[in-house]
């Protein structure tokens, strides 16, 4: 599915990390926060990435409920970056990095 | 050309929840091809009347993980196997940009990610209209790819797609017709079968690419409008993005609506000396006069017979 393109993992391994520890704190988003907490290791690059990520999707999908009922707009957020690992053969790694960025915009 | 499926939110023709989430949006070609919730809770919140649209109905799609689906073969009659040709009217309200890929409504298999057929919000808020062969691995597929800006206006979205080239048409008026692109190059080798037609998502085989946006109103076709067809279905949409109009009388809101895409219910009438006395038992579509009309909006109205019949 994902082809070998290389997207700037230090934005990931960043930002990964951080946002589930802003997770850690807000209603509804345990599920998610488990969830998320299994590709936060060493995602190197988009492959690697979307396999953790497909790996987590059916959970993150059935977290998005709870999340959805407390914060909508962070549910969104979590939303865009479970389409990663779902769309990733559609998207270019920059696509990638913007819902990212929406995710982080969402948890700031 | 032919209608595969018409969608109008009447109250009549969604069925909702007690929380107002869209259970089921009916199809009104006749062809059965009605949208379901694609999960429980998650079909996207129902409106009855929207100053969005004019005072109709819409649908909001959340973003998250609301979508509605037809697996009932929608997908295929429109766009599946080689070259097809088809067409999909819109009347929409894009919410929120910030982010790719949200596909606005998208076409997928069930068991493979390839073929697919999508239309989305591209980069940051431009119109992407794609498709993706059987055989084609990965790729932002063939089409309008990141064109122009979607805004957050109401607005109306015509896409024609010859088989091989797609255009992509918006329009907040009639008269004011924004060709975003045509004549794109879409050739693929084959489409092969598609599965799913989902508004809000594109659904192969996982779902993913939730776009948070209105509708109210969706036609699809099987064929690319004559220049007649395209008028008239501009005509309609203009409905939905226009300011409500002053109703004078029954008999104009009989003219008003004879262009609705319904099957004509029978209802029953007398003839007086000022025109036809009308008695609408339900709120499905009538015909009177030769006028296709809601029987809603004329309820139990006096229609005056009109000097000439338009068709």
């Amino acid at each position: 599915m994902a082809a070998a393109k290389k997207i700037p993992h230090d934005e990931f391994k960043r930002e990964l990390p951080a946002i589930c520890q802003k997770l850690a704190g807000r209603p509804g988003c345990g599920k998610a926060l488990a969830a998320l907490a299994k590709v936060r290791g060493d995602t190197q690059d988009l492959p690697a990435l979307v396999a953790e990520l497909m790996a987590v999707q059916a959970e993150l999908l059935a977290s998005l409920g709870d999340v959805k009922a407390h914060d909508p707009e962070l549910a969104r957020g979590l939303s865009k970056l479970r389409d990663v690992a779902v769309m990733a053969d559609l998207l270019s790694p920059e696509e990638m990095l913007e819902k990212l960025e929406f995710l982080r915009a969402r948890t700031s | 050309m032919a209608t595969l499926a018409l969608y109008e939110l009447f109250t009549t023709y969604v069925s909702v929840d007690g929380s107002n989430n869209t259970l089921l949006v009916a199809d009104l070609s006749g062809n059965g091809f009605d949208l379901a919730e694609g999960t429980s809770t998650n079909g996207g919140v129902y409106s009855s009347a929207s100053s969005l649209f004019s005072g109709y109905g819409c649908i909001l799609m959340d973003g998250v993980d609301d979508y509605l689906v037809n697996t009932g073969g929608l997908a295929n009659a429109m766009a599946g196997g080689s070259d097809n040709s088809y067409a999909m009217h819109m009347t929409m309200q894009h919410v929120a940009d910030g982010t790719s890929g949200d596909v606005i409504c998208g076409q997928g298999d069930n068991s493979d990610n390839n073929p697919i057929c999508r239309f989305t919000e591209g980069t940051t808020g431009s119109w992407t209209v794609a498709k993706r062969g059987a055989d084609t691995p990965t790729g932002t597929g063939a089409g309008i790819l990141n064109v122009g800006t979607i805004g957050t206006s109401t607005l109306n979205a015509e896409i024609e797609h010859t088989g091989t080239a797609v255009s992509l048409f918006t329009s907040t008026k009639p008269q004011s017709i924004t060709t975003v692109a045509s004549g794109t190059a879409a050739d693929v080798n084959t489409l092969g079968t598609l599965d799913n037609f989902a508004v809000g998502t594109l659904l192969r085989v996982a779902v993913g690419g939730f776009s948070n946006f209105r509708w109210s109103y969706l036609h699809v076709m099987d064929a690319v409008p004559t220049s007649t067809e395209r008028t008239q279905l501009r005509s309609i949409m203009a409905r939905y993005t226009s300011a409500p109009q002053v109703i004078r009388s029954a008999a104009e809101r009989v003219r008003r609506d004879r262009h609705l895409h319904a099957q004509a219910r029978p209802i029953t009438w007398k003839k007086t000396k000022s025109g036809l006395m009308v008695a609408a038992e339900d709120t499905k579509i009538v015909q009177v006069n030769g006028f296709r009309a809601l029987a809603r909006d004329i309820d139990f109205a006096l229609v005056t017979a009109p000097r000439k019949k338009v068709a």
